[in-house]
């Protein structure tokens, strides 16, 4: 399970891993999804990762959060500080630097001197609702190269054992 | 009609709107709302769509509050005798702009006794019935001696330059006009003084002046305003674009009650509709608008959100045998008509098409109606990245849970009316609520949000 910020990222992060599926960036027998988090101190994180593993039988958390510019390594401890105790070995956490859009600004070699998506806006009129329009248009091989917190992300996805 | 002017509205003063007695609140881009009934939640959002109808809407009679029935209504406590005050402060292009109104039913005629106009605590306008007052700052006209009379030379091929009536720096310390009887008719300063104007230009600022020129609207002394440039920007705009970008700001609010079901599924004849109704009564026109003008396409925003919460379901408008317009929806492709659609279908349509319509402010009471959870995340997430000036209410625990803890207002009803308080403290109670393992809602309905964590 696949837990993100917004409700654009819940479409983005579910066709991203159908498409690291298809391409076998990652093991076919992942069944992914993803699910909205309220941010990153929110105390609705423990009981939604409750239901999603003793309810819904989720054997596998990815939480990706942005830093939004703060430190990422205070916003991982934040949302560690959320993850139930006894779920922490099967919880893994991405921060990105900014936002998920970073990738698609990495993947078209934009520099990024602002928030990815103001960028983005500025330059195509990019709006979050077409964020899951961009999952067909990335290079997964050159994020993989040298987009870091791709490269996380695909390695926790990695780490998820099979049922 | 799209403001191309870039306006923020910072603040809201209100004195004497029905339950809001005193209230001074600063809004940040994402405002929610949470209190119990009738705290004055609603009220607080009713106060923009009365301004709205007080400055904006061309209704003869000039009867603002007739849909609250009658000026008793509106007024704290019944008390007919006070007067209504409303303060606005936008950023407007730049300049911070702040707008105060003073309505009163003294005599048993509703009418606006009082205007002030200050942009960027440089230039104050304030009209009282008709006359006008101009002032500038003497620290900005000190600060600009030699600008400014290069300025007012320029000005002397303007046909008042004519006259004998040459503009001196004492003139702009402090001018008083009186202006000509027919402008008793314009109901709001920012239209009062959309009027013909001249403009020039020097390095960073501008003049305008209202002139003689022999129209009807006859004025006996020349109306000049200096503008600086903006922080923002080098070169200023003439002074009438900030008056025009003040009215189209106020007259870009949309405000949202519950979508009236039966209304907006019944069809009504076509009509070029630009701006969204209340209750979304004239939502199939406007999505038939914008079908039309783009050639057989809804908004991408809303073909979106629809096929992310709704994947089988499509919306098109539509015209009945008799030529009236109606929204029909195709589910896995079988086609219904409005009496099937989901009323949940209806509230997103109306936001959406909403933040589409790009509004200077958007307050939606009572978000929650009528949406799912999933449906009323995407929601929050559009209004949260609509780039406009957001206000929601609501009952709802989830809605609490799902937003910052420093987007949130607390309502109170007092005995000196409602209060709305922002958390003080968000981070302390945060670590709190971790610590306790109680979330925001629960710690809102049991009273973990006390007064203690909360400032005005």
């Amino acid at each position: 399970m696949i837990i993100c910020e917004d409700r654009y990222g819940v479409g983005f992060f579910e066709q991203l891993a159908n498409r690291l599926k298809n391409e076998g960036f990652i093991p076919g027998y992942l069944n992914v999804k993803a699910a909205r988090f309220y941010g990153p101190c929110n105390t609705k994180l423990d009981r939604q990762i409750k239901a999603l593993a003793y309810l819904s039988c989720f054997n596998f958390f990815l939480v990706v959060a942005d830093a939004d510019g703060e430190s990422q390594q205070r916003v991982k401890e934040r949302i560690e500080g959320h993850v139930p105790k006894e779920l922490r070995n099967s919880c893994n956490t991405v921060v990105l630097r900014h936002e998920v859009e970073e990738w698609i600004c990495y993947d078209k070699g934009i520099q990024i001197d602002d928030k990815p998506s103001i960028i983005l806006k500025e330059k195509e009129g990019y709006e979050k609702y077409k964020l899951d329009s961009y999952v067909a248009k990335l290079d997964i091989n050159r994020l993989r190269k040298g987009c870091v917190s791709f490269c996380d992300f695909i390695e926790c996805l990695l780490k998820c054992p099979e049922c | 009609m799209v403001n191309t002017l870039k306006c923020v509205l910072k603040e809201a003063r209100i004195n004497n709107f029905k339950s809001l007695k005193d209230l001074r609140v600063s809004l940040d881009r994402f405002n929610v709302i949470v209190g119990r009934n009738a705290s004055g939640k609603t009220n607080f959002v009713e106060f923009f769509r009365f301004l709205k109808n007080a400055l904006v809407e061309e209704r003869r009679p000039y009867m603002p509050y007739i849909e609250w029935w009658s000026y008793h209504n509106i007024v704290w406590e019944g008390k007919e005798q006070l007067p209504i005050v409303a303060g606005l402060k936008f950023e407007i292009d730049g300049y911070d702009v702040d707008y105060e109104v003073v309505f009163s039913i003294a005599g048993g005629i509703f009418s606006i006794l009082d205007e002030q106009l200050t942009i960027d605590r440089s230039v104050f306008v304030e009209r009282r019935g008709q006359l006008l007052k101009i002032r500038h700052s003497e620290e900005f006209i000190k600060a600009n001696v030699q600008k400014v009379q290069k300025l007012l030379d320029l000005t002397r091929g303007f046909p008042f330059g004519d006259t004998k009536k040459r503009i001196t720096k004492d003139y702009l310390l402090g001018a008083q006009v009186r202006l000509p009887t027919d402008f008793s008719n314009l109901i709001d300063l920012p239209r009062t003084l959309l009027i013909p104007m001249l403009s020039t230009s020097y390095r960073d600022m501008s003049i305008s002046c209202m002139l003689d020129l022999g129209s009807p609207r006859k004025v006996e002394e020349p109306i000049v305003i200096i503008l600086p440039a903006p922080k923002t920007k080098k070169a200023p705009p003439p002074v009438m674009t900030i008056f025009d970008g003040l009215r189209s700001a106020i007259n870009n609010f949309i405000v949202l009650k519950h979508p009236s079901m039966k209304e907006v599924k019944s069809p009504s004849a076509p009509r070029k509709e630009e701006v969204l109704s209340e209750d979304a009564t004239n939502l199939h026109n406007i999505l038939f608008y914008w079908f039309q003008k783009e050639g057989g396409k809804i908004p991408e925003r809303i073909e979106r959100g629809l096929t992310k919460l709704f994947p089988n379901i499509q919306i098109r408008p539509s015209l009945t045998s008799d030529g009236k317009v109606f929204i029909k929806m195709y589910d896995k492709g079988i086609e219904l008509d409005p009496p099937c659609i989901p009323d949940g279908l209806y509230k997103i349509l109306t936001v959406l098409a909403a933040i589409e319509l790009k509004p200077s402010l958007l307050a939606v009471d009572e978000i929650e109606n009528s949406l799912y959870a999933e449906a009323l995340e995407y929601v929050i997430d559009e209004l949260k990245n609509s780039e406009t000036t957001v206000i929601v209410t609501t009952h709802s625990p989830l809605v609490v849970d799902m937003v910052k803890l420093e987007d949130l207002f607390i309502v109170e009803r007092t005995a000196e009316g409602t209060v709305l308080k922002k958390i003080e403290n968000p981070e302390e109670i945060r670590e709190k609520l971790k610590e306790l393992k109680i979330t925001q809602s629960e710690s809102w309905i049991y009273g973990g949000l006390s007064e203690r964590h909360q400032k005005s």
